[in-house]
C-alpha cells in the first residue's frame, strides 16, 4: 500500500472527513464503472456507488491494512453489485432473475423486445445491447466475473481477490458465462461477423 | 487436445492469463492444427466482440455530481448521529417512557418545592424561572481578573467563587438572558485559553439546536469574528460548523467566501466550499459572487483538495 493511502487511511479512520473525501475521489471512478458494467442502468450504478461508499465510510475503522486498500474497496463493491436489487424491480425482473439463476434456457430472441425479431435484431447491429440484454440472462456471479474481465479488463487473480474466491472458481465462471454468451449470441450476432 | 480444453486455453491466451512456457507450448499446438486455427479465430473474435460491449467512459460531469450527493448524505447522517448528551438522554428517557408517572411526581415535588420557598427563601424562586438553565464556567488565574464583565457582577443570577489561586466566574440564567449571551459572547472573542473558547461554542451549538432558539445577531456576529479572526482553526471550525445552522443570509455567505479565500488552514476552506454547497438545501443557489470565489480558488489554491472540491462544485453549479 502506497504511503498517501495509509495516511489518508488512517486520517479518516481518526474522523478526518477530508481525507475520506479524497480517497474517495482516488477511487471511485472505478467503483462506479464496475457498477456500470455490471448493472446495465445509471439509476442501479448510482445506487450502488452510494453504497459502497456509505459501507466503507461506516466501515473504514475495521479496516487493518491487511490488503490493499483498493482491494477491499473493490471487494465490497461486488458484494454490493451482488446483492443490490433493482430500482426497476418489478414482475417481469423477478422471474428474469430466478430464470436466470435456475440457468434459463431461453435465447436472445426471446428477451429481445416483442415488436423486434431475429432478422431486425442482426440487421439492427446494435451489439452493445445484445450482449448486454444476454448478459443479463446470467446468473449473478458469471455476469460478475464476466463483466470484471471483459468490460472492466481486470485479470482473473485480481477478480479472485474482488470476489474471494480461488482463481480456478473465477475460471470456471468466466468460461460457463462465455460459452452461454456464445451460444445465445451464436445466431444473431456472431454469424453476421 | 480436445476441442473443449482447446477452447479454455485460447480463451487464456488471448486473455493475456497464461505463463511464458505456457504460451510457447499452446502456439506449437495451434500450428499444427488448422480446425484448432479455425476456432482460434472464432474465439478471438468473440473477445473482440465482449469487450466492445464496454459502457462509455465515466466522465467527471457524471462523477461530480454522485459524489457530491455522496458527501451530502455523509453529513447530513453525521448531523443525525452526533452523539446525543447524557442530560437530553435523561430527558427523553423520561419523557417518552415514564412521562405520566414522571409528570405527577414532578408536580407533587415542584408544589413541595414551591411551599418551601415560600415560606423559607424567596430569593430561589428567582432560579425556579429560568427555563432550561446552563452554566458557564470561565476560569482565570487570580491575578487577571475578569473585570471586562460588570454586567455579571451586578447580576441576580451570577456570582463569584474564589478557590485557592484561581477564581472562578459562574454564570447562571436562561440562554436568552441577555448577562448570559454577554459572557458566551466574552469567552469567545475574549479568552486567551482556546478550550475556553470551544466550550462557549459548543454551548451555543447545543442552544441552536432547540426548537426555541431565536437567532441572534450579537452572537451570530461573534461567531462570525470567530470563524474569521481567531487564531486556533479548531475554534474557527466549531465556529464555522455552528454558523451552518442559522438561517443563510449574505453576512454568513460573505463570512464563508472569506474563510474560503484567506483562511492557512487547507481543511477549513475545504468546510467553508460544503456549507456553500448546502446553502443550495434551503433553495439558495449559488451566485456569481460566490462563482468567482470558487474559480479563484480552482486557478490559485495551493491544495489540489480544495481545487478539486471548488471545482466539483463549480461544475456541479452550471
Amino acid at each position: 500500500m502506497n504511503n498517501t493511502d495509509y495516511q489518508l487511511i488512517l486520517d479518516a479512520q481518526k474522523g478526518d472527513k477530508q481525507a475520506f473525501e479524497e480517497l474517495v475521489f482516488k477511487y471511485d471512478r472505478h467503483v462506479l464503472s464496475i457498477a456500470r458494467s455490471y448493472r446495465n442502468s445509471e439509476d442501479d450504478a448510482k445506487d450502488i456507488y452510494q453504497e459502497v461508499f456509505m459501507r466503507v465510510y461506516r466501515g473504514l475503522n475495521s479496516f487493518q491494512f491487511k490488503s490493499e486498500f483498493a482491494t477491499w474497496l473493490f471487494r465490497i463493491t461486488t458484494n454490493v453489485c451482488l446483492t443490490h436489487k433493482s430500482r426497476k424491480r418489478d414482475h417481469e425482473s423477478i422471474d428474469k432473475e430466478i430464470m436466470s439463476e435456475e440457468e434459463s434456457g431461453k435465447t436472445l430472441a426471446e428477451i429481445i423486445p416483442s415488436d423486434d425479431n431475429v432478422e431486425r435484431a442482426a440487421s439492427n447491429k446494435d451489439l452493445l445491447s445484445y450482449i448486454r440484454a444476454a448478459m443479463e440472462l446470467l446468473p449473478n456471479k458469471q455476469k460478475m466475473v464476466f463483466s470484471l474481465r471483459y468490460l472492466e479488463e481486470y485479470k482473473i487473480k485480481e477478480i479472485a481477490e474482488m470476489m474471494q474466491c480461488t482463481e480456478g472458481a473465477v475460471k470456471s465462471y468466466l468460461f460457463t458465462a462465455t460459452h452461454k454468451m456464445r451460444a445465445k449470441l451464436k445466431n444473431i450476432v456472431l454469424e453476421e461477423l | 487436445m480436445n476441442i473443449e480444453k482447446f477452447s479454455e486455453n485460447a480463451y487464456l491466451y488471448l486473455l493475456d492469463e497464461m505463463e511464458a512456457e505456457e504460451r510457447i507450448e499452446f502456439e506449437n499446438i495451434l500450428m499444427q492444427d488448422d480446425v484448432l486455427k479455425r476456432e482460434f479465430d472464432k474465439i478471438k473474435a468473440d473477445i473482440a466482440l465482449f469487450e466492445g460491449a464496454k459502457p462509455a467512459e465515466v466522465t467527471e460531469a457524471e462523477l461530480t455530481s454522485i459524489r457530491n450527493n455522496l458527501f451530502r448524505t455523509i453529513r447530513n447522517q453525521d448531523a443525525v448521529l452526533q452523539p446525543e448528551s447524557l442530560k437530553n438522554k435523561i430527558r427523553r428517557m423520561l419523557l417518552n417512557n415514564y412521562s405520566l408517572a414522571f409528570g405527577g411526581i414532578a408536580t407533587f415535588v415542584l408544589g413541595i418545592g414551591i411551599g418551601y420557598m415560600f415560606l423559607f427563601s424567596k430569593g430561589v424562586t428567582n432560579s425556579l424561572k429560568q427555563e432550561a438553565p446552563i452554566e458557564i464556567s470561565l476560569q482565570k488565574k487570580a491575578e487577571v481578573i475578569d473585570e471586562s464583565t460588570p454586567a455579571l457582577k451586578a447580576s441576580t443570577a451570577s456570582e463569584t467563587e474564589k478557590t485557592s489561586g484561581t477564581q472562578s466566574t459562574v454564570v447562571r440564567g436562561g440562554f436568552n438572558e441577555a448577562s448570559v449571551k454577554h459572557a458566551l459572547i466574552n469567552a469567545l472573542l475574549g479568552k486567551s485559553n482556546p478550550g475556553i473558547r470551544i466550550k462557549s461554542i459548543s454551548m451555543l451549538s447545543d442552544q441552536v439546536e432547540r426548537e426555541a432558539f431565536k437567532p441572534d445577531v450579537k452572537i451570530k456576529n461573534a461567531l462570525v469574528k470567530s470563524m474569521k479572526e481567531d487564531s486556533n482553526p479548531v475554534v474557527r471550525s466549531e465556529a464555522l460548523n455552528v454558523l451552518k445552522k442559522y438561517p443563510f443570509d449574505n453576512e454568513i455567505r460573505d463570512a464563508l467566501l472569506f474563510v474560503l479565500a484567506n483562511d492557512k488552514n487547507s481543511g477549513l476552506r475545504v468546510s467553508a466550499i460544503n456549507a456553500l454547497t448546502d446553502i443550495e438545501l434551503q433553495g439558495i443557489f449559488i451566485d456569481e459572487v460566490i462563482k468567482q470565489v470558487l474559480t479563484k480558488r480552482v486557478e490559485a489554491d495551493r491544495n489540489t483538495f480544495v481545487k478539486y472540491r471548488a471545482a466539483s462544485i463549480l461544475k456541479e453549479a452550471e
